[in-house]
């Protein structure tokens, strides 16, 4: 079984990590380790990372960026002569990140763990597992980049003594607060660190990121060159590729910079002509041009506050994590709140793939310290009928936002008519009461037998360790039973073939989850008896050990009764 | 056998907050949810049962919810058109008095007795 990767699959750039001797190690993939999300096609063959950002400059028609934005959609994209889906380009970024890695590392990379904004829905987490898949990968978790920044902090601030806050050292719990602002997303989670990593809450905002700042600076330079030239480029897209480039560019060195110039030649314009700008810009003018988008990311992380039912003094630490944050302006913001002695120097590039490398090594049993519960994002609801008369359809949550997972809740219906044939069940995510307001995830029949109007239905949601849904409906005292994963990218299709299908990937998962039980508890115990020293207590340990190999063997019943046994000893 | 939420955390009835909470965190270390998600799913439930969580209020007596006059209330409580509480569920609230403490024994006790006035709830099921 080879070691598990941890890849940040991010707008911009993306990354990949795994774990050495226990502590996470970025793979230099590119030389610095980040690669641009970007995949161009030089008309022979496709290029990915660098090679294709800087090809992107000159022929930004032949190229794609910002992939991860059409992430559970069916949008097209046409590269060359060919058609992908967004999952197919991300498909060719996992694939160079993971070849890269093989070549630097020297071995192959097979399974991986890939990291989501926690805002992320349910049809952008099925992408990126599709997308892992198509790059023939086993995907093993998908988990959310601020909880995978989290980790990696948690890890760094174990680890190095020097970085232990003083409340850690006196064993108390401390609360953190991640303001992750990438380059298409953005995500702010609160977390409770101690012996367990807690996440309290979670929001965000999956369409506000380092992009819509570049817009900005973009349709500030089309007026400009309109002033100047008289030419209304707006509409014409190689001029918008270029201009974005240089806005990109233009946004980074205002981070260091108060002033920068802009100076571009042969833009092209229409008719193939081509026109040029230079203009001075400051970093109070940009800050100026994006104040609503800087003061939406603050609406966020107070909503996560008072979800988390925390002030800003209760916040102990604050993680900034992606390259948008590197603008001034967001931690003088957050300095201001918080106080600047709260933000510790954490790097915002490469935690996330740290992170995410560090939950592959949780995953295979490798690392026992860290213990992580995260939450649900959104809420699921399932759609009713409030007001029979008015047809008033209403979203009932079963499983309420920011609930630890993995969870299963249910909930009784009744139907409304005698004699109803079927029911269709709906289910939403959303925090709206208003299916409208809400998005569809998936929808089912369940056929019914004929009884009273007012029959309870039973109505069961899973939400498994990666975000995935599923939900099982049964028509109480009449054995009618249906159970449905949901797909939410294609909420018409389901259909009983694929329960069977369902069924046999279950049986497999269960004996996973067994399996992964077990190499828990032998490594938790393995590790222990080499710390220990001679003596009674190490053989009574290693004799628990063996009749719980015993146990397993036989398949015999004893099996809980000695795990338990054997995790109160490495307790004490 | 029926195992209570006391049981499952391994504290006495009389735990406190600090306790649940210890308790709880011994638990999730020992099955973490990452290899042990049924058993982390049952703890957690009882460590929101035993303290009382605000998401396990919601869940299990929906009458609490700030913004519902009484009449709604009971209506929720009991018979709903559109929602009912198998009796299964039900289950919390055999032990949910033991639960009920300070202040939030006080404000349950006000929304039942309220809420009692106007459907003919029994509320027997809510005394020890």
């Amino acid at each position: 079984m080879g070691e598990i990767y941890g890849i940040d699959l991010g707008t911009t750039n993306s990354c990949i990590s795994v774990l050495k001797e226990g502590k996470p190690h970025t793979i230099p993939v590119d030389g610095s380790g980040i690669v641009p999300s970007v995949v161009s096609f030089d008309g022979k063959e496709i290029l990915v990372g660098r090679k294709a950002w800087n090809r992107a400059a000159a022929f930004p028609e032949e190229s794609i960026r910002s992939v991860k934005r059409l992430m559970g959609t069916v949008e097209k994209l046409t590269l060359g002569k060919n058609n992908y889906d967004p999952e197919d380009i991300s498909a060719m970024i996992l694939r160079y990140l993971c070849d890269e890695a093989r070549d630097l590392e020297g071995c192959q990379v097979e399974r991986v763990v890939i990291t989501v904004p926690a805002y992320f829905s349910d049809a952008q987490r099925r992408a990126t597992v599709e997308a892992g898949k198509r790059a023939g990968l086993t995907v093993e978790r998908i988990i959310n980049e601020p909880t995978a920044a989290a980790l990696f902090y948690d890890h760094v601030s174990v680890v190095a003594e020097g970085a232990v806050d003083a409340k850690e050292n006196a064993g108390e719990d401390i609360h953190a607060l991640v303001y992750d602002l990438g380059g298409g997303t953005f995500d702010v989670s609160v977390l409770r660190i101690g012996e367990i990593i807690e996440v309290l809450a979670s929001t965000g905002d999956t369409y506000l990121g380092g992009d819509d700042f570049d817009k900005r600076l973009v349709v500030r330079v089309l007026q400009q060159i309109k002033d100047t030239e008289g030419l209304d480029l707006t509409d014409h897209v190689p001029a918008l590729a270029r201009l974005s480039l240089v806005a990109e560019r233009a946004k980074i060195a205002l981070s260091n910079k108060a002033l920068v110039r802009i100076q571009e030649a042969y833009i092209p314009a229409p008719k193939g002509k081509s026109c040029s700008v230079s203009m001075e810009f400051s970093r109070e003018e940009f800050e100026t041009l994006t104040k609503d988008l800087v003061d939406r990311t603050f609406v966020s992380v107070e909503k996560a506050m008072e979800e988390a039912n925390l002030t800003p003094d209760k916040i102990d630490k604050v993680l900034l994590v992606g390259g948008m944050t590197r603008m001034p302006v967001i931690s003088a913001r957050l300095e201001q709140i918080f106080g600047a002695a709260r933000l510790p120097a954490v790097d915002p590039d490469l935690s996330v793939a740290n992170g995410a490398a560090i939950q592959g090594g949780i995953i295979s049993g490798e690392n026992c310290e860290q213990i992580l519960v995260d939450v649900t994002p959104h809420t699921l609801s399932l759609e009713t009928l409030s007001h029979s008369d008015d047809l008033l359809y209403e979203c009932i949550p079963i499983i309420p936002r920011n609930t630890q997972i993995p969870v299963t809740r249910a909930r009784t219906f009744l139907t409304t008519a005698y004699h109803q044939k079927a029911a269709e069940l709906k289910v939403y995510q959303g925090e709206s009461r208003d299916p409208k307001e809400n998005t569809l995830i998936g929808k089912t029949m369940l056929e019914l037998a004929s009884a009273e109007a007012h029959c309870p239905i039973l109505v069961e949601y899973s939400y498994d360790l990666n975000g995935m849904v599923r939900l099982v409906a049964e028509q109480k005292g009449y054995s009618r039973k249906t159970e449905v994963r949901i797909d939410s990218r294609n909420p018409q299709l389901f259909a009983s073939q694929e329960l069977e299908e369902l069924e046999d990937e279950e049986e497999n998962g269960e004996k996973g989850e067994n399996r992964t039980a077990v190499n828990f508890v032998t490594r938790r115990a393995r590790a222990l008896i080499e710390k220990m020293e001679e003596g009674e207590r190490r053989q009574a340990l290693f004799n628990l050990l063996e009749s719980y190999g015993k146990a397993l063997r036989e398949e015999s019943d004893d099996v809980d009764r000695v795990e338990d046994q054997l995790l109160s000893f490495i307790e004490e | 056998m029926f195992e209570s939420a006391y049981d499952t955390l391994r504290v006495g009835r009389d735990a406190t907050q600090e306790e649940a909470r210890k308790a709880y965190i011994t638990l999730v270390r020992r099955y973490p949810p990452e290899h042990f998600p049924d058993k982390f799913a049952s703890v957690r439930r009882a460590y929101q049962c035993v303290t009382l969580d605000e998401n396990f209020i919601e869940e299990f007596f929906p009458a609490i919810r700030k913004d519902s006059t009484p009449i709604e209330l009971a209506g929720r409580l009991w018979g709903d058109r559109k929602e009912l509480k198998p009796e299964g569920e039900f289950n919390a609230l055999d032990f949910a008095p033991l639960l009920v403490r300070e202040t939030a024994r006080q404000e349950l006790d006000e929304f039942l007795s309220e809420a009692a006035q106007n459907i003919e709830w029994k509320i027997e099921m809510m005394e020890d």
